[in-house]
């Protein structure tokens, strides 16, 4: 088994639940969340990618979006956490967990 | 004078790279396309103050730093349509005309482009065929002639050809053992063709 394709694959499926959570901490812009993202997975994402998850995520009514003018700079895209968003976040936080506990349990000798 | 001149620099790189960006993005609908490179335009133009700001670069070098981070803008525009909802928003009917009609052409092009490589497939490996059975059954297998000038070529079996028949009344055969070398030759640039063909539609496809 390649294990960095893994380890890639498996950070790359949870990106929308990665971005919901960034932006649960706060509103935020393209470029910041990208970099968080950058930083805090440790994998290059492809920026396309990211642009196309900003727009799926806001066709389907988790996140929306204002155009803010900025002091240093030009206007930015700042997206925020619908209701529908939250409400989705907490059931992935869920379903997360549950998930986590599972992995844990099959690490430690399988289930009984 | 010099920074005006970095900066006039600046916005055409940037605007050079966005509208190729623009022109790749050209199946989805106009409004969304403008609002992608808006958010890219102001995202390159962010980043560029914001390293520039750390002082370690100058501007041009720290531009061409966040385009190759970027990625060229067939690839960055792949991405963002291999990921995005087919959308249709916007003119409905307009939308669904437009993505009904693309899509039919794109199936009937992919089924000419399936029966033309059958096709190639088909007569390549029968001219292979052809070719090695021609020492094993010398008076059955080749090329033949016929009297209202068509031909055929293939195996007969019991006074019939298998491949494609010569009209009849068939007549003499043509080539003799040069089918062999002419069987191989043409059959394998068949197959060799075929599977060009292939490869370049999955290409094309992925």
């Amino acid at each position: 088994m390649n294990i960095a394709k893994w380890n890639t694959q498996l950070r790359k499926g949870v990106l929308e639940f990665c971005i919901l959570s960034i932006l649960e901490k706060g509103n935020n812009y393209g470029y910041q969340i990208i970099q968080s993202l950058s930083d805090l997975t440790e994998v290059d994402i492809k920026r396309g990618t990211i642009y196309a998850l900003f727009k799926r995520l806001h066709e389907e009514g988790y996140i929306q979006y204002k155009w803010e003018e900025s002091c240093s700079g030009p206007p930015r895209k700042i997206y925020f956490l619908t209701p529908e968003g939250k409400k989705s976040l907490q059931e992935m936080k869920d379903h997360w967990n549950s998930f986590l506990r599972s992995i844990d349990k099959v690490l430690k000798g399988g289930l009984k | 004078m010099k920074e005006n001149l970095i900066s006039a620099k600046k916005n055409r790189i940037i605007e050079d790279y966005l509208s190729r960006l623009y022109l790749k993005l050209k199946t989805i609908p106009k409004s969304e396309r403008q609002e992608i490179i808006k958010e890219i335009q102001s995202d390159i133009l962010t980043e560029v103050e914001i390293k520039k700001g750390e002082g370690t670069h100058e501007e041009p070098e720290i531009l061409f730093c966040i385009l190759e981070n970027l990625g060229k803008p067939e690839d960055v525009a792949s991405e963002i349509l291999s990921k995005s909802l087919i959308s249709f928003r916007g003119n409905f009917v307009k939308r669904f005309i437009s993505i009904t009609i693309r899509n039919f052409f794109t199936a009937f092009l992919g089924f000419l482009y399936s029966i033309f490589t059958f096709c190639l497939y088909f007569f390549g490996f029968l001219f292979v065929a052809m070719a090695c059975a021609k020492p094993l059954f010398p008076s059955k297998v080749g090329l033949f002639g016929s009297k209202n000038g068509f031909g055929g070529f293939g195996i007969i079996i019991k006074k019939m050809l298998i491949g494609i028949d010569g009209y009849n009344p068939r007549g003499e055969e043509i080539l003799g053992f040069w089918v062999i070398p002419f069987g191989l030759f043409s059959g394998l640039l068949l197959l060799f063709l075929a599977n060009i063909i292939l490869l370049r539609l999955r290409k094309l496809s992925s």
